[in-house]
């Protein structure tokens, strides 16, 4: 559809010994919308630094058209970054820190105040040329970072968390407003988040990573629906994730039992992760299940209620629109297109057991990454 | 109505500070406009300052020129200790404030050991060989006085300003195009405007107004603002001549003060 | 870039760091002199513990600087609370009252206080003396309080002001919630208040210099007056102690926090805090401990059962016990065990006659010339003397009673005469300049050449060269005069009194014009120099007497003390150090026969015929000359 523009080969990082990046390959196409997504300490914002121009790395390669820039100091890169937190110069006014950018570069005057106008407009910030920026909302600090960056016409736009500091609604209003400037602009966006959510909703394509590696690469849809290993399936919404045992193409077997499934391609016996998203799940009567077990926990989530399901000893989380009070037993059928069998990786048995599920978990762990550079 | 109570804790401070500084200015221009012999009013003293124009003239000219030198010795070391390791940082902070509390009399006079034409500086020059400089009773000496009891005060302020500056500022320029020197003076320089002003009023104020340094290093025709008031108290026996001096003093140093707060915005009053 | 700015840092520390090298070095030279270093010894420093002024001096700063940021950081921590909690405008009209000190110069506030407390003193109070110990700590708690309300205020303005309501809600009064809650919120900016109030208040000079009497002086006031004249490498010493003390204190200090700050980072908060309690304890005793310590020597001080005695003389004027001679002073205190004496120093009569004149101080006995003795008596600024306690009078020469500064001898006791001639270096001046008055004007020597600091003196030598007489009232004489000085200053490398020792000895400087007893101290210590009177020219015959000016406490013990000065075998032993001549013929006896022979001090009579004495000038005239000297000093 487009062509390539930025390719990291080989990319390794090292600070005081400690490997933050291993071996990172990825490539940037044109147009793109591209989100690296993952928990804190992940190495997605030291990627980005990279790519920016403030971290040389340790070892591999930046290709920017084809070109190696490692070495290019970031003011020579046509790149431009929305730095967390916005990083606005508090000596400037609005018009001066939107314009900035293309004073240095010593454009004329009436071509700055043209762009600049014209940008103050696209990110709706008509009639504040003149305010102290310390004196705008959060909101409007992010779009004048935005402007800022965008005036420069950069083939590419690194944006480094850009929206966590905005509360949640300002937060969903920027999501569709990034989305459209960058449709309406049609340049490259990389974009870095600690929010499956934004990632999934905002990105033609989402890298998710951890522990410096890519641990899979996809549309959102694909990673959602097919993720590869058991921290993509856990860090991309909720899931139970079991073992089991391939038996051969489109059957498997685990609690026991034989299901069948859509995949195929592994070797027959081989020991897998089976997942299962909560929302996928069929609750029916007892009878009538492949599964029996017990209800030990309802929480009431506005749309679906999460209930928590003892089944001989592993728990699942469950979503369901109905109630079903603690103490209840429950049948559930699982169609083979809800079944998502992945190949044992380092993450197996780490993720998707609910048996210390707690409602708090998610907040606890996104105050956390709050505090990631 | 407690914190109304709490309020209360203020009134022997206003008291004290109405009492030991604003009446105490009163009496200056109490003195100032009366006559030394008879104690009557009179405009004599601020007449007789026209005559001391010039020296005032100097003492601005050499403490400008001085606060200038600090600007230019102090930012890159101060620009230096804050981008150090946080251990060097605190122990060049610390050898940075040592001097200040010093006997600045001593430290000055060690300065007239090493300049005087029978100093160290001279006596070593002689020594290789090379001809005697006349260094001291120059104003350059009095100037070199000035700059080194103050180079402290322009430093800490300036440190404290760059130590301030977001290293993603920095960053953000240089990502908008800026090539190390932009960085500086379009970035760095702009946010380190309050340290440089008050650097500037923290070495400009002691520098009109001192009379050690100059009585030191200075000769017959370095005479200062300051000078002529201490004499004018120690020795002349004119009080109401050295109060017009001090009140002139005052009203030149609050109108610096006042122009730089206004270059520095509103960022530099204190609420 | 950064290479440079390292580059630039060294040399920077080493420009600051070099002026401390130097007094550090000579503290350990057995020379004298700062710019040779002769041998090492470590002789300064006892020298230095055995010195009980100078100790007393430090002790003096250290009580008023420990009082004064004490009562300032309690005071200026009440007074923040109340401001923090004032309307905004009220507020930041007290805030600019705050910066008032702190933006006005130092001299400007020194000058406003000193007239503040001498104006309340002489007009409300009708109290003599009304600059002392209090009015000092008054002005050093003044300049701390801005101090410590601007490192206070911030930590306020920082804190939640939910705060106070929850300890409150919590169940403590007010009070209570300021101990629990506020005052460990806001102890990091009173203690960098505390600290900062602390060490300006002891390096404090000019303030201290405008506001203190002679009765408590702080070091540095007493390191100015030392400093003009020649410098007892002992100061030196105890420099170089205090450097290493605050060195060592800050070095400390720097590295406990380091540590602290990584303890924290490890996360090990126990052990972190109970050190910093440690610490805080640490300095809480300490500061309780100098309190006290600083306390008790003020009430010691005070609670002894004797009479001070002020004594005010011209500094280099009294045998002080060095160089093997007699310690005059200590020698009294000996005698009349009940009587300490606090001696301080000027430089010149007209310095005197100002501090006295300004008021504000105790002073028992002075030392002044004759024509200010006569102006004095004039204005009304001495006492009758009582010579029925003073017995010794009797063995003072006639022709030194009866004069003309104090035709009936009541007011005065001459303690020495002598003449003003010409000082000279006799390496770098040809004698064939030395012809007369005229060798202070002469351009071969410019810039070697030194110029009294005082309008009688330095008028006096014009008026002998431009052949007028001394005590004449003609001011377009004197406006002449002034210019003929006017005429001389290219030349003149700088106007002195007491530094001319130094500039002298050091050959600094080559010519200058100084009281022959002085010449004589000079010469001894450089052989190089001569002395010469132009006895055609004319020349000041000066007689300085033992007088008891107005402000006098202690009436009695200063006749005694004059008394004393005046035994024949005192006086001997006096003289034999300060090298002036005694008006007492039978004191002679005591004295070394080289000094009694010396033509210097003891001239033949047919030269004193050509000197010629300073009588008194009326009020307006003697304005009109220092008037005009000041101008010549400042054009």
């Amino acid at each position: 559809m487009s062509k390539e523009l930025i390719r990291l080969q080989n990319l390794c990082m090292e600070f005081d010994g400690e490997r933050i990046l291993d071996d990172i390959n990825l490539y940037f196409n044109d147009h793109e919308f591209l989100t690296l997504l993952g928990p804190s300490g992940c190495g997605k914002s030291t990627t980005l630094r990279i790519i920016g121009g403030f971290l040389t790395p340790t070892s591999g390669k930046v290709l920017f058209d084809g070109k190696e820039i490692n070495d290019v100091p970031p003011y020579q890169r046509q790149v431009n970054t929305v730095f967390q937190r916005y990083a606005l110069f508090p000596h400037l006014d609005v018009y001066d820190n939107i314009a900035f950018g293309l004073k240095v570069a010593k454009l004329p005057k009436d071509e700055i105040d043209r762009r600049v106008t014209e940008m103050l407009e696209i990110v709706s910030l008509k009639g504040y040329e003149n305010r102290n920026v310390n004196s705008l909302s959060g909101g409007q600090q992010q779009r004048v970072a935005i402007a800022r960056a965008l005036v420069n016409q950069p083939k590419v736009l690194l944006l480094d968390e850009p929206l966590a500091a905005l509360d949640l609604r300002l937060r969903k209003d920027m999501q569709n407003e990034l989305k459209r400037i960058q449709q309406a602009m049609g340049i490259t966006f990389i974009y870095v988040t600690h929010d499956q959510e934004e990632a999934l909703s905002m990105s033609d394509t989402v890298v998710v990573m951890d522990k410096g590696r890519i641990q899979q690469i996809g549309r959102p849809e694909d990673i959602y629906n097919e993720p590869k290993n058991a921290f993509v399936a856990d860090f991309i919404g909720e899931s139970n994730i079991l073992d089991g045992v391939m038996l051969e193409d489109y059957r498997v077997k685990f609690f026991g039992r034989v299901f069948e499934c859509v995949d195929k391609g592994f070797a027959p016996g081989e020991a897998v992760d089976v997942v299962i998203r909560p929302e996928d799940i069929d609750i029916v009567p007892p009878p009538q299940g492949h599964l029996i077990g017990v209800v030990t926990s309802v929480t009431f989530k506005g749309l679906n209620y999460d209930i928590i399901v003892d089944f001989r000893g592993f728990k699942w989380l469950i979503q369901t629109t109905d109630f079903h009070g603690v103490g209840t037993t429950i049948g559930i059928r699982l169609n083979p297109e809800d079944i998502h069998i992945m190949h044992k990786s380092e993450y197996s048995g780490l993720f998707g057991d609910y048996s210390s599920y707690s409602a708090e978990y998610d907040e606890l762990t996104e105050d956390a990454e709050d505090e990631e550079e | 109505m407690k914190k109304n109570n709490s309020v209360l804790l203020s009134t022997p401070y206003i008291l004290w500070m109405i009492v030991f500084t604003l009446i105490p200015l009163g009496v200056v221009g109490y003195y100032a406009l009366t006559d030394p012999a008879t104690g009557e009013f009179t405009w004599g003293n601020l007449m007789n300052l026209k005559m001391y124009l010039p020296v005032l003239w100097q003492s601005i000219l050499y403490s400008l020129v001085s606060a200038c030198i600090c600007l230019l010795l102090g930012y890159p070391v101060a620009y230096y200790i804050a981008h150090t390791g946080p251990v060097a940082q605190k122990l060049l902070y610390m050898l940075v404030m040592l001097p200040m509390c010093m006997s600045f009399l001593l430290r000055t006079l060690a300065w007239v050991g090493l300049l005087q034409d029978t100093g160290i500086i001279n006596n070593l020059l002689s020594a290789l060989g090379l001809p005697r400089l006349q260094m001291i009773r120059t104003p350059g000496a009095v100037i070199l006085g000035m700059v080194y009891n103050y180079l402290p005060y322009m430093i800490l302020p300036l440190y404290s300003t760059i130590v301030k500056i977001d290293g993603r500022l920095i960053e953000a320029a240089e990502d908008l195009g800026c090539n190390s020197v932009q960085v500086f003076s379009k970035v760095i320089l702009p946010l380190s405007v309050p340290g440089i002003l008050s650097g500037m009023t923290m070495v400009f104020v002691p520098a009109v107004s001192t009379f050690y340094i100059s009585q030191k290093l200075g000769g017959t025709d370095t005479v200062l603002i300051g000078d002529v008031i201490e004499r004018q108290f120690k020795q002349g026996n004119n009080p109401n001549l050295g109060a017009a001096l001090s009140l002139v003093l005052m009203l030149l140093v609050f109108v610096c003060t006042g122009i730089m707060n206004r270059f520095g915005g509103d960022e530099e009053v204190i609420v | 870039m950064k290479k440079t700015n390292k580059f630039l840092t060294i040399l920077m520390f080493m420009f600051l760091y070099l002026p401390m090298a130097v007094l550090i070095v000579a503290s350990f030279n057995t020379g004298k002199d700062i710019t040779d270093f002769e041998g090492f010894t470590l002789q300064q420093y006892v020298r230095l513990f055995q010195d009980d002024t100078l100790l007393g001096l430090l002790g003096n700063s250290l009580l008023v600087s420990i009082l004064a940021s004490f009562i300032a950081t309690v005071f200026g921590t009440l007074s923040a609370v109340g401001i923090n909690n004032l309307r905004p405008r009220m507020r930041s009209l007290v805030m600019s009252l705050t910066n008032i000190p702190m933006t006005n110069p130092d001299i400007v506030t020194g000058v406003s206080l000193s007239l503040l407390f001498v104006f309340l003193g002489s007009n409300l109070l009708g109290h003599k003396e009304s600059l002392n110990f209090w009015t000092l700590l008054i002005a050093h708690v003044t300049f701390n309080l801005p101090y410590v309300i601007l490192n206070v205020m911030p930590k306020l303005r920082q804190m939640d002001s939910s705060l106070t309501d929850a300890a409150m809600d919590l169940g403590c009064t007010p009070v209570q919630a300021f101990f629990k809650v506020i005052l460990p919120e806001i102890m990091p900016g009173i203690l960098a208040g505390a600290i900062m109030a602390f060490t300006m208040s002891l390096d404090d000079f000019v303030i201290s210099y405008f506001v203190t009497g002679t009765g408590f002086i702080t070091l540095p006031v007493e390191i100015y007056s030392y400093t003009k004249k020649p410098i007892q490498p002992k100061v030196y010493a105890m420099f170089t102690l205090l450097f290493g003390l605050i060195f060592i204190l800050m070095l400390t200090m720097n590295l406990l926090q380091l540590r602290a700050d990584k303890r924290k980072t490890e996360n090990r908060a126990k052990t972190e805090s109970k050190q910093m309690k440690l610490i805080k304890r640490a300095v809480a005793f300490a500061c309780v401990a100098a309190l006290l310590i600083g306390g008790g020597c003020l009430i010691f001080s005070t609670r002894q059962e004797s009479i001070t005695l002020n004594v005010y003389n011209w500094g280099q004027y009294i045998a002080d016990g060095s160089d093997e001679s007699l310690d005059i002073i200590a020698a009294f205190e000996e005698r009349y065990p009940h009587i300490k004496v606090n001696y301080s120093t000027y430089d010149s009569n007209e310095m005197m006659y100002s501090k006295l004149s300004n008021g504000g101080i105790t002073v028992d006995v002075v030392i002044p010339s004759d024509y200010m003795i006569a102006r004095m008596i004039n204005e009304g600024m001495l006492l009758e003397l009582n010579f029925d306690n003073i017995p010794n009078y009797s063995y003072i020469d006639e022709n030194f009673k009866g004069t003309a500064y104090d035709p009936d001898n009541k007011y005065s006791v001459p303690y020495t005469w002598g003449t003003v001639g010409i000082l000279y270096n006799t390496k770098h001046v040809d004698e064939a300049d030395v012809t007369g008055w005229e060798l202070l004007w002469n351009e071969k020597y410019a810039g070697k050449i030194l110029m009294f600091d005082n309008s009688r003196d330095a008028f006096g030598i014009a008026q002998f060269l431009l052949g007028y007489d001394i005590n004449t009232t003609d001011k377009e004489q004197l406006q002449l005069c002034a210019d003929k000085l006017y005429e001389q200053k290219p030349v003149v490398q700088q106007y002195v009194m007491d530094q001319v020792f130094n500039s002298m000895e050091n050959e600094e400087a080559w010519i200058a014009p100084y009281y022959a007893g002085d010449c004589m101290v000079m010469m001894e210590n450089n052989p190089d120099l001569a002395f010469y009177l132009p006895e055609n020219q004319g020349f000041n015959l000066f007689i300085d007497a033992m007088c008891i000016p107005t402000c006098c406490h202690e009436k009695e013990a200063a006749e005694l003390f004059i008394n004393f000065l005046c035994d024949p075998e005192i006086s001997g032993a006096n003289m034999d150090w300060v090298c002036y001549s005694t008006p007492i013929s039978a004191a002679k006896e005591y004295l070394s026969e080289d000094v009694v022979n010396d033509p210097v001090a003891y001239p033949d009579e047919e030269i004193l015929k050509n000197g010629v004495s300073f009588a008194f000038l009326p009020e307006d005239i003697s304005r009109y000359v220092e008037g005009l000297f000041m101008e010549v000093r400042n054009k």
